[in-house]
């Protein structure tokens, strides 16, 4: 799979690589630095919330300790009043002693009087008989405790409960005299300083304290400030409440679902008297600002990407265009547009690519230019020379054509001298015609020489299969009149088939032979035609047992008209070896010469074997 | 054949002219040869006017190629397009061996083509040759 991801991301543009990539780091990054900074600020706020509930809750935790210190206190101020105890005693003795209970009733509303919130004092005995109260209507009554007595307890502290004057609380302590618990003090008093105590102190924060205590049912019962009063609320003793775990005697902060359900944060601690404290306020509410927070995060993560995902894009555009453009250069320049350039649209590393880029198309294009020129050049002077070229041939054509025909006429007439006038004349006039004969037959070989000459580079073709042997007899049938005044003996080994041209072959042969047979020695003419390879050259040779040629000549016996003997030894047009010369280079070839004087020559056709012919 | 036959010799050089008209006379038919110098005047004396209404009707036509006025080719086509004179038995002589040339005359229905030869020996050979040719074996309309 990591295969198959790796190579569609290679085949992705340029561009794309780029977004990709930025987007990554640029998401990953916002994302990271999102939740971290989300995460502290919530640890954070998290922590100061706790701080703020735990000194709210220790706060009053010290209130209320403080509060109920002062009940009991008010309490032993009121137990210890020697002559109540006395009367009491007395009273636990004789109950119907009037005398007693109305002094301990006049001591009891003296005491009530001169302290504050003091709803009524009473005092029971151990089977909870009332034997002196501030309220005369309980007198000789057995009442509810309101309160668990613990036998150690100096105090213990009831639940507040509703009346329709507002809460009241019971609070009772052990009345002692000669070290033996006579009754027990119950005093009911206003709650109204509880609800002080445990009052919000704004109205619009969730944020309250709530105090619970553990009734003997173990359940819980709980007093909620209101606005104006309390309102108690009974709950299960269940740990997932704080409430219950400051009951149980913990001391702590969490988070929680409260009484209502609702998702509080939560400092609670236990108080004395089977009472806790809980400092909460909704999660919500607390947590707004870290939420707010979150949506701004994620909000700046949003933008900060759409910022990235631009500026990539940009990036990526302005490494793209400058590539793209020379992309285009290239193409342009392979297309043959030369004079293309690449646009340098930056100074960085782009920018220097191109610039050398341009260079180098610069020289291409100066190159190029210089070897059109030249090759413009070569075309003329290739053009100058086809045409002086052309022009040659013609001339020499219309030459050797034009000079034929009043030769014709020189050549005729002198001729028909020689014959009617023969010894009619002057042995002057004789010999002087014999010159002018003579002179016009030669002329008459060079213009035929000329023409063959002129002939030998005529556009024929050059790809016919030719059949040497054949060529060669075709040639040694055109000189059997020569062949035979000289008795020469030509012999004729094996010869190959050629691609090439039979009748300017076949002149080359005669002109050859005729060559051999011409410069013959003293001795018997011995010609001997045959060829043989050597490595990729395929040579045909002429080979004469004639005077030979110095080789101080060998190079110019092939110029047109080198003639190296004088006429009247040897005849010839003074073109033959030069046609020869010019067919063998018409044939891909060239024409060596090797020769002794006095022992003969051999003339040798050098071409390449790729032209024989299978 | 009773009387020597007629030639017209159609041919604007006077050299070549005198050579073939002499070599032609020496030969066994001494024929009777009229030298025109070019096409207009060889036409002229076929159809006997402008000056030539006394001339006789040729046995036999030579005709050189290259003529002013009117040259050889033209008067080869005029001829042998004529209902009447495309029975003259026409022979090209000239000098010129050119392809071309020998294909037009043939394509025109020249009777023959001859080169100019180049020695005397071999023009006597040529003069032989067309006397015994035309004049002996052939048999004419």
């Amino acid at each position: 799979v990591s295969r198959a991801r790796t190579t569609v991301f290679r085949h992705l543009p340029l561009g794309a690589k780029l977004l990709a990539l930025s987007t990554t780091l640029v998401i990953v990054t916002a994302m990271a630095t999102s939740i971290a900074s989300y995460r502290f600020a919530r640890e954070s706020l998290l922590e100061r919330i706790e701080d703020q509930l735990r000194g709210v809750t220790d706060e009053r935790r010290r209130s209320l300790i403080q509060y109920l210190d002062h009940q009991g206190d008010r309490i032993r101020l009121i137990g210890s009043r020697t002559w109540l105890r006395r009367h009491v005693a007395t009273l636990t003795e004789s109950p119907g002693d009037q005398a007693a209970l109305l002094d301990s009733q006049t001591i009891l509303l003296d005491a009530q009087r001169s302290l504050e919130n003091i709803r009524r004092i009473t005092i029971i005995d151990s089977e909870r008989m009332v034997l002196t109260s501030t309220d005369s209507s309980q007198l000789g009554q057995r009442i509810d405790l309101p309160f668990i007595p613990r036998p150690d307890a100096s105090l213990h502290v009831g639940l507040p409960r509703s009346t329709p004057d507002g809460y009241r609380l019971s609070i009772a302590a052990p009345l002692r005299w000669n070290r033996r618990e006579i009754g027990t003090i119950v005093v009911t008093v206003d709650a109204e300083p509880l609800q002080e105590l445990v009052r919000p102190p704004t109205q619009a924060s969730s944020s309250q304290t709530v105090l619970g205590f553990r009734d003997p049912r173990d359940s819980v019962l709980l007093l909620v400030p209101r606005r104006t009063e309390l309102e108690t609320v009974n709950i299960a003793l269940d740990p997932a409440y704080p409430i219950s775990r400051a009951l149980m005697g913990d001391a702590g902060f969490g988070r929680a679902n409260d009484y209502r359900g609702v998702d509080v944060l939560a400092a609670y601690a236990p108080l004395a008297h089977g009472w806790g404290v809980v400092s909460k306020i909704d999660a919500a509410e607390a947590l707004a600002p870290i939420a707010d927070l979150r949506t701004r995060l994620m909000l700046i993560t949003g933008f900060v990407t759409l910022l990235g995902l631009g500026l990539a894009h940009l990036v990526a555009r302005a490494l793209r265009r400058p590539l793209i453009d020379l992309a285009r250069t290239v193409n342009a320049l392979a297309a043959g547009g030369l004079e293309t350039r690449a646009p340098v649209r930056s100074n960085d590393e782009l920018g220097e690519l191109a610039k050398a880029f341009n260079v180098m198309a610069a020289e291409l294009e100066g190159s190029q230019r210089t070897l059109a020129e030249r090759a413009a050049a070569l075309a003329i002077s290739n053009e100058q020379l086809r045409h002086s070229n052309d022009e040659l041939r013609r001339f020499s054509r219309a030459a050797s054509h034009d000079l034929q025909e009043p030769l014709r006429m020189v050549s005729s007439f002198v001729q028909l001298l020689e014959r009617r006038y023969a010894g009619k004349l002057d042995a002057r006039a004789d010999r002087y015609i014999h010159f002018a004969t003579d002179g016009a037959r030669r002329m008459q070989a060079m213009i035929r020489g000329l023409r063959s000459y002129a002939e030998a580079d005529e556009s024929d073709t050059l790809s016919e299969v030719v059949d040497c042997n054949r060529v060669v007899r075709d040639a040694i049938a055109n000189l059997q009149l020569l062949i035979e005044e000289t008795h020469a003996k030509v012999q004729v080994l094996p010869l190959p088939r050629i691609s090439g041209n039979a009748d300017q072959l076949t002149r080359m042969f005669q002109n050859l032979i005729d060559n051999a047979l011409r410069y013959r020695g003293t001795a018997t003419p011995l010609i001997e035609v045959g060829a043989r390879t050597e490595g990729e050259d395929l040579i045909v040779y002429v080979r004469d047992n004639g005077i030979g040629i110095e080789s101080t000549f060998h190079a110019r016996v092939f110029e047109a008209f080198a003639r190296l003997h004088n006429h009247s030894e040897h005849d010839g047009s003074g073109l033959g070896l030069a046609v020869v010369d010019r067919i063998a280079a018409r044939h891909g070839g060239r024409i060596t010469l090797e020769s002794k004087p006095g022992v003969g020559s051999t003339f040798s056709l050098r071409i390449s074997t790729n032209r024989v012919a299978s | 054949m009773n009387h020597p036959p007629h030639i017209l010799h159609v041919e604007d050089n006077p050299g070549d002219a005198d050579l073939v008209g002499m070599i032609l006379r020496e030969t066994e038919a001494h024929p009777d040869i009229q030298v025109v110098s070019d096409g207009l005047q060889a036409l002229a004396y076929l159809r006997r006017k402008d000056g030539f209404e006394q001339a006789k009707r040729p046995d036999l036509v030579l005709l050189d190629l290259n003529l002013p006025r009117m040259d050889g080719r033209e008067l080869l086509k005029v001829v042998k397009r004529d209902s009447d004179l495309c029975r003259i038995p026409v022979l090209v002589l000239t000098s010129s061996d050119a392809p071309d040339d020998v294909d037009f005359a043939y394509a025109l229905h020249a009777n023959a083509y001859l080169q100019k030869p180049e020695t005397i020996p071999e023009l006597e050979a040529m003069a032989q040759a067309i006397v015994r040719f035309w004049f002996e074996f052939n048999v004419s309309g």
